[in-house]
């Protein structure tokens, strides 16, 4: 009861629809994900209609089996744990953490129990005011696919893995242009299939859209519908062209975004969108845009920079051409480009970068005398990988076969090197601080003493050659007799069959950093020195995943994948029982690339160090869920490897 | 105003309700003592008035929040301004350069209808709340209608029976205000001043202070009362 000074009466205050209990709990829902995308009305509708629910400690919103009630939660103080049948902690909640949506996206029973871990205050909001918005705003599905990608593991999810892992809070700009001086190639519906397809044939287009008299386009038929719906399945050729085609089409208007297309692809499952002049069914046909299309767009740059790179004569050509594939990374991360792609083009251009020094210091240095040796350059650690999205350090070193008859090989080849590493620093690749390049002579080796080197390693694992096995086994041949690279791989292969129990130490190795538990509670950062405060996101979530991927890369001796996103991809296929926490392993990795380069751009470091607070919501929790995966990998292992 | 109360009192006779009064009175039934208090249904309830006098003052507005299944749900909200019919133009005026030209809120009558079939049978909750049933109460009589016949809560009065169980009363009521023990109960506070604002933060304490009764042991409204 409040009191109200006298002459204040005239204030006559009266009924209002949103009242400021819904505006309180707008001014709360506004600042997170998803409905930080919404509009103000959106907000204000979703807060009239939510429940505050109170809990206390220990008490239980919802059980394992459960149908959900037509509604999820976001919480508004306290914590949620989210528990596995088991016991097993999957998840904390905490302010503005939303759970429970997936069941009813899935319509399907609750998976975890979700037990309050302290007094908790929630705030309900109900499905169906909630659904349209999902179909309205395509962020909002990226957003609960990539919230349920990691840690609390679902399909949904890889149904929708082209889309990416984080969403940008930029607003994109770039647009696709419909080249409108070409016709799409339209069809009448009265013709038959064949028809059709000798249409497609001539005029070399993929899609072939039905319209109208009035061009307004009526289905659309690919070649994919050929395919399936034709030679695999029992649709005659004769019959009438409508019977395959795919209808209504999905329109958009003309001059969409890149992401906008894509987006739109992968929400309804298509290969195409018609572009009319309206963007509805009921305006006239303007195009025809296809994934391919878009994949062509932007590859379209890497395919410049690539020859560039060729005609560069000198190091200040390439350093030049590094620095437009930073800003090609960068706009990339900002398009939500999966990682998988932007690192398996950047680490193709940088290749050729080092192709380019070798061939270029090889001219400087006398070509004659290094064309008449054997040897190969291998790339080292994270660019052995492939995984090298920012400039970092260079690791390298070199293997070459003995040669008679050039008594100072060695020497030639580690001045060869100190060229290359020379070139590699003035482009923008720092020197390495532990000297693991190949101009070092300990890291420019014949064949025989490179198996020496690896024997030594095996035989006697100590802590510091284990940690260079865990540099080394990632070698990648880049340049010169690849052979020499695969044949030494084959060489440690039957070293590790000799020495079994040094993929235990190895074991024990990847599993000396276990992941933070609760990132938010208890921030894991540096407690001393240049690096105070912040998290060491290599050292603690990246490491962790690398190593038990190398680990179990060798135990199954599967050579030449060193991409630990690939090295996962290829372990959940061999190792059925344990896929899905190989593939959520996989997705959590490309998760980190993508949060350390982004760091890495804006800090125009290396984005090993970050610094929580200035991390947002969305990539605090794309960070946290990425740990649980490192947690269950660990665990397999423990048991494996009985460490 | 003191007239219309006249009115009602003398002029009409007692079986005449108003209609909002009569349907309220058709249908409610009081609520069961033995079933446990967290199954329960409450309305809480607060008004701004225009000061503390029963006499002469008048509710300006009338704020309600419904407690269900531990749940306060948003949409089931009442409030509601009632329009002022005493207006001292001339001060306000001179005070504040306004001249009260249109009419805001609603009129008592539907004020106190809307209120009457909000609380149904609900128990009823509140801070302080003899105040404002009294001043309901007050409308009400001057309106047609009656007193409010549902079960009444008092939660400063709950927060001293936990402290002190045999002699509640004895405690000083300072340390029982909202804004003490929000605070005691971890309650934020954000926007207090208004009814509907302090019902939802009375609604949450009650809510937690049932929570601490289960706990001792108290679980139904008998036990309670």
């Amino acid at each position: 009861m409040i009191y109200i000074m006298h002459f204040y009466r005239i204030f006559v205050f009266f009924c209002i629809m949103a009242h400021e209990l819904t505006h309180r709990i707008y001014d709360f829902l506004k600042e997170f994900p998803p409905f930080h995308f919404l509009s103000k009305e959106e907000i204000l509708h979703l807060a009239s209609q939510s429940t505050v629910k109170y809990l206390q400690k220990e008490d239980i919103l919802f059980s394992i089996g459960d149908l959900p009630p037509q509604r999820f939660y976001i919480v508004k103080e306290g914590a949620i744990h989210l528990f596995q049948s088991n016991g097993d902690l999957v998840e904390t909640c905490d302010e503005g953490d939303v759970f429970g949506i997936r069941p009813l996206l899935a319509h399907s029973p609750y998976l975890l129990t979700a037990k309050a871990g302290e007094e908790t205050l929630l705030y309900a909001i109900t499905t169906k005011d909630f659904l349209p918005l999902i179909e309205k705003y395509p962020k909002i599905s990226l957003f609960l696919a990539t919230n349920f990608a990691v840690g609390v593991g679902n399909k949904y999810y890889h149904k929708n893995h082209q889309s990416s892992n984080e969403i940008s809070e930029n607003v994109l700009t770039e647009v696709v242009s419909i080249d409108t001086r070409i016709k799409p190639v339209t069809v009448d519906p009265a013709i038959t299939i064949q028809e059709a397809a000798q249409i497609m044939v001539e005029k070399g287009v993929g899609s072939v859209v039905i319209c109208d008299p009035d061009e307004k386009p009526i289905g659309i038929v690919t070649d994919k519908d050929l395919r399936t719906k034709v030679v695999a399945g029992d649709i005659r050729k004769k019959e009438n062209v409508t019977l395959i085609m795919t209808s209504p089409v999905k329109c958009a208007p003309p001059n969409q975004s890149y992401t906008q297309l894509q987006m739109m692809m992968l929400r309804h499952r298509i290969s195409h969108v018609v572009i009319t002049e309206d963007g509805s069914t009921e305006s006239k046909i303007v195009g025809v845009v296809s994934e391919h299309d878009l994949v062509v767009q932007q590859t379209d740059s890497p395919a410049l920079l690539l020859k560039t790179i060729l005609k560069s004569d000198n190091e200040k050509q390439l350093s030049a051409i590094r620095s437009k594939i930073e800003i090609l990374i960068q706009k990339w991360l900002k398009q939500e480009v999966s990682i998988h792609f932007v690192s398996q083009v950047v680490s193709t251009l940088n290749d050729e970068i080092i192709k380019r020094v070798l061939y270029l210091s090889e001219e400087n240095l006398g070509r004659e005398t290094y064309r008449k040796m054997d040897y190969c350059w291998l790339a080292l650690g994270s660019e052995g990988r492939e995984e090298q999205l920012l400039k970092t350090d260079q690791d390298n070193a070199v293997i070459y076969t003995n040669n008679p008859n050039i008594p100072n090989q060695k020497e030639l080849l580690i001045n060869l090197a100190k060229e290359v590493n020379r070139m590699l620093f003035e482009i923008g690749f720092e020197y390495c601080p532990a000297e693991m390049m190949a101009s070092n002579p300990l890291w420019c080796q014949s064949v025989e003493e490179w198996q020496q080197t690896f024997e030594k390693w095996i035989f006697q694992p100590g802590e510091k050659e284990i940690m260079m096995c865990t540099i080394f086994f990632d070698f990648r041949p880049v340049y010169g007799n690849k052979s020499l690279a695969d044949s030494l791989s084959q060489y440690i292969f039957e070293l590790l069959d000799k020495q079994k129990v040094f993929l235990h130490f190895l074991a024990k190795n990847a599993l000396q950093n276990p992941p933070p538990l609760s990132f938010f509670r208890n921030v894991i950062v540096e407690k001393n020195g240049e690096h105070k405060d912040s998290f060491d996101i290599k050292l603690r979530a990246m490491m962790p995943l690398v190593d038990a991927a190398r680990l179990m890369i060798l135990e199954k001796k599967l050579s030449g994948i060193n991409n630990t996103g690939e090295r996962y991809q290829a372990l959940a296929k061999s190792d059925p029982a344990n896929a899905e926490v190989l593939y959520l392993a996989a997705d959590a990795y490309e998760i980190l690339i993508r949060i350390r380069t982004l760091f890495g751009l804006r800090q125009k470091n290396s984005g090993r160090y970050i610094q929580p607070e200035e991390m947002d919501k969305m990539s605090k929790l794309l960070l946290r869920n990425a740990f649980q995966p490192i947690d269950d990998i660990q665990k397999i292992i423990k048991i494996r490897f009985q460490v | 105003m003191i007239w219309n109360g006249f009115k009602n009192f003398f002029g009409q006779p007692q079986k005449d309700w108003a209609t909002w009064y009569n349907e309220y009175q058709k249908t409610y039934h009081p609520p069961d003592k033995n079933v446990l208090l967290s199954t329960l249904s409450y309305v809480v309830l607060d008004t701004e008035t225009t000061g503390l006098d029963l006499k002469t003052d008048q509710i300006i507005t009338l704020g309600a929040v419904r407690i269900q299944n531990q749940e306060i749900p948003v949409h089931n909200v009442l409030s509601c301004s009632i329009r002022q019919n005493i207006l001292h133009k001339q001060d306000a005026v001179s005070i504040h350069g306004l001249v009260q030209t249109e009419k805001k809120g609603v009129p008592a009558h539907e004020a106190l209808a809307m209120f009457f079939a909000y609380i149904q049978s609900d128990i009823i909750i509140g801070h302080h709340i003899g105040f404002d049933v009294k001043m309901i109460e007050k409308t009400s009589l001057h309106h047609g209608g009656g007193t409010i016949k549902n079960l009444i809560i008092d939660t400063s009065f709950l927060a001293k029976r936990l402290d002190n169980p045999m002699n509640p009363n004895s405690l000083d009521g300072k340390n029982y205000s909202l804004d003490v023990l929000c605070k005691r109960f971890d309650i934020v506070t954000k926007d207090r001043h208004t009814a509907l604002g302090d019902a939802f933060l009375t609604a949450l304490l009650f809510i937690k202070l049932i929570h601490l009764f289960e706990k001792k042991g108290i679980k139904t409204l008998k036990q309670l009362l």
